[in-house]
């Protein structure tokens, strides 16, 4: 039981909140997203996906890159070497919590 | 909010699930052969009059759909774009030479090999989607018995592509609009439940 509360406590916060692990979570798969698709995908605003984003910036684990295309403002989004390997980890991570708490759930039963 | 699993599946399927994109070239093909079989005006073989409307019609479209997914849900880049053009040339040299080895060495046998091919090409789109698309699996089968049809002898294999039927280029067609179509859907259906949510 202790193991897995130190599991737990070892998991990344800022990764681990829904929305940011949603976007963590897509962008591994992608090279990159622009912040129209990460929108639609999440559902969330645009003042709330910004502010989500600048935190995964902060920590590293997201490159947003701002241009302009055909006078509209642009934001392409991609993570970071960091980022990636954070996410896999984080994962994985998530993986052994589950296998542990059904071993848990196993023994009392 | 969707679940991890199913942004996943979006994400690294999105190029794929932009189905309004097929759609021009399928309802093309469809009324190009269903043209050939009503006998329309304008719809003959070795016509091309109406092809000089009709093809860069469906270019615009085309690019319209592109376009209508980049402004409404955004772009995404997948990975390095050269193993997904070598794979698809890989597959459609495949099906060239399949379809010239049914025209000849494999002429006698009343089966088309051709539309087999393609059949194939369709049963792969949900396999290699995580399961999702499974529409496809019913598209393919379709395309699978009618390539077996010539053996009941109602026509030849040739005939699936041209002489009386054209009834290859119609399968062909619809799947590439009906499938598109469902494609679209699927795609904006899980967008919008991500919004409500």
């Amino acid at each position: 039981m202790n193991t897995l509360s130190s599991n737990l406590n070892e998991l990344d916060r800022i990764i681990h909140e829904p929305a940011r692990l949603l976007i963590m979570t897509a962008l591994s798969v992608a090279k990159s997203a622009d912040f129209l698709f990460l929108q639609n995908l999440t559902g969330l605003t645009a003042g709330n996906l910004s502010g989500h984003l600048s935190r995964l910036e902060e920590a590293g684990f997201v490159n947003n890159v701002k241009e302009i295309v055909g006078k509209r403002p642009k934001t392409t989004i991609s993570l970071t070497p960091a980022g990636r390997q954070a996410i896999e980890s984080h994962w994985q991570q998530l993986e052994t919590l589950k296998k542990k708490a059904g071993e848990i759930g196993k023994s009392q039963s | 909010m969707i679940d991890p699993q199913t942004a996943r599946f979006i994400t690294r399927n999105y190029p794929n699930m932009q189905g309004l994109v097929q759609v021009p070239v399928g309802t093309l093909v469809t009324l190009q052969s269903m043209g050939m079989i009503l006998g329309w005006p304008g719809f003959q073989q070795g016509d091309c009059t109406l092809a000089t409307i009709t093809v860069p019609l469906t270019i615009l479209f085309t690019f319209l759909a592109f376009r209508y997914y980049r402004m409404n849900f955004g772009e995404v880049k997948i990975g390095a774009m050269m193993p997904t053009i070598l794979s698809s040339a890989l597959i459609l040299v495949c099906w060239f030479v399949i379809s010239i080895l049914d025209m000849t060495l494999l002429k006698n046998i009343p089966v088309s090999f051709t539309m087999l091919g393609i059949a194939v090409i369709f049963l792969t789109f949900p396999i290699f989607s995580a399961g999702w698309r499974r529409y496809y699996y019913v598209f393919g089968a379709l395309l699978v018995i009618s390539s077996f049809l010539p053996l009941l002898g109602l026509y030849t294999k040739l005939d699936l592509f041209g002489g009386s039927t054209w009834m290859g280029n119609i399968g062909v067609g619809l799947t590439l609009v009906l499938g598109g179509l469902l494609d679209h859907w699927t795609l904006v259906k899980v967008l919008k439940r991500s919004k409500a949510e």
